[in-house]
């Protein structure tokens, strides 16, 4: 199914996880957040949340510097 | 008048009025909370509490604008509250050194609003988690090479809190974010949004529940809802399910 990865254009197979999404592009989970269709979802859902036709995945880094 | 070109600005027309009823507690005055308790106190906010244990050394004049050569080797709390005193000579700074789980009450004690400018995702996780318990309104920055992130969380209404969670919610209590660099403008960028999120908290606007994503080299900023994790271990117990 076709999705959107941080604005851009994706696939990803049918019945896949947040997280399968994401440890797929080789992001680690620990230094990431994740948002789908503009809500954030927290990360323990990551493994449990199903992607969706048409939906809008950004991934971004954590940053903690000042 | 000091404020009749902020006053100009309609939203802001009242707010150094607003600002000096107030209290903000910041942690980091270095290369976030340096500038943003400046751009606070320029902005009539008249009570502030500032804390780091930090000394200032050579490696940070790039980017923490309150302090100069001469200040090497001295606190970086002291150097702050002696800038923001020059800048107003009304305003009351009260200093700290480290915020930790056990001076935390009294760190901010009458705070309207917590700020997180820290530099360390320990004091990041434990700055919330107090926070949440508190019920006290917080709002979190933090920056990396070109990249920050703002969140705002209204812990003080029960109702905001348990549907957008907290910072843990949203980074994972597990939270291990690289460390890139940091440059002055980056960092400036940041510490300018954050007192611009307290300022449009403080003139009555809502902010809440929200998390932003700049992106600073490409000049784009993302926006998402932020949802609370019902398990999270640093708010759950404040917010019940
Ligand atoms: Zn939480």
């Amino acid at each position: 199914m076709r999705v959107t990865f941080n604005g851009k254009e994706d696939e990803a197979a049918d019945n896949t996880t947040l997280l399968d999404f994401i440890t797929a592009k080789g992001i680690k989970a620990e230094g990431s957040a994740a948002a789908c269709d503009g809500d954030v979802v927290p990360k323990k859902e990551w493994g449990s949340f199903k992607l969706k036709e048409g939906m809008s995945i950004d991934v971004f880094n954590l940053v903690a510097g000042g | 008048m000091r404020y009749a070109r902020q006053r100009l600005i309609k939203e802001f027309e009242h707010l150094d009025e607003i600002l000096a009823q107030k209290r903000v507690a910041v942690v980091g005055t270095g290369g976030l909370g340096g500038l943003c308790c400046r751009m606070l106190t320029g902005a009539g906010l008249l009570h502030l509490t500032i804390a780091d244990d930090d000394v200032i050394e050579d490696s940070n004049l790039h980017r923490q604008v309150l302090f100069s050569e001469a200040d090497i080797g001295a606190s970086k709390s002291a150097c702050a509250k002696r800038e923001l005193e020059r800048l107003d000579s009304r305003v009351q700074v009260r200093t700290f050194g480290r915020v930790s789980e056990d001076n935390f009450a009294d760190f901010a004690q009458g705070a309207d609003l917590v700020m997180d400018l820290s530099d360390n995702v320990a004091t990041r996780l434990l700055i919330n988690r107090m926070c949440a318990r508190s019920r006290t309104d917080f709002i979190h920055c933090s920056v990396a090479a070109s990249e920050g992130m703002l969140a705002a969380f209204k812990f003080s209404d029960r109702k905001s809190a348990a549907r957008h969670g907290c910072y843990a919610c949203l980074a994972g209590a597990d939270a291990a974010p690289v460390f890139r660099g940091i440059t002055g403008p980056y960092a400036g960028a940041m510490s300018c949004a954050a007192a611009t999120l307290a300022l449009r908290y403080f003139a009555g606007e809502d902010v809440f529940g929200r998390v932003w994503l700049y992106d600073l080299k490409n000049q784009k900023i993302r926006s998402f809802a932020l949802h609370r994790d019902p398990q999270c271990p640093d708010c759950s117990g404040s917010f019940g399910n």
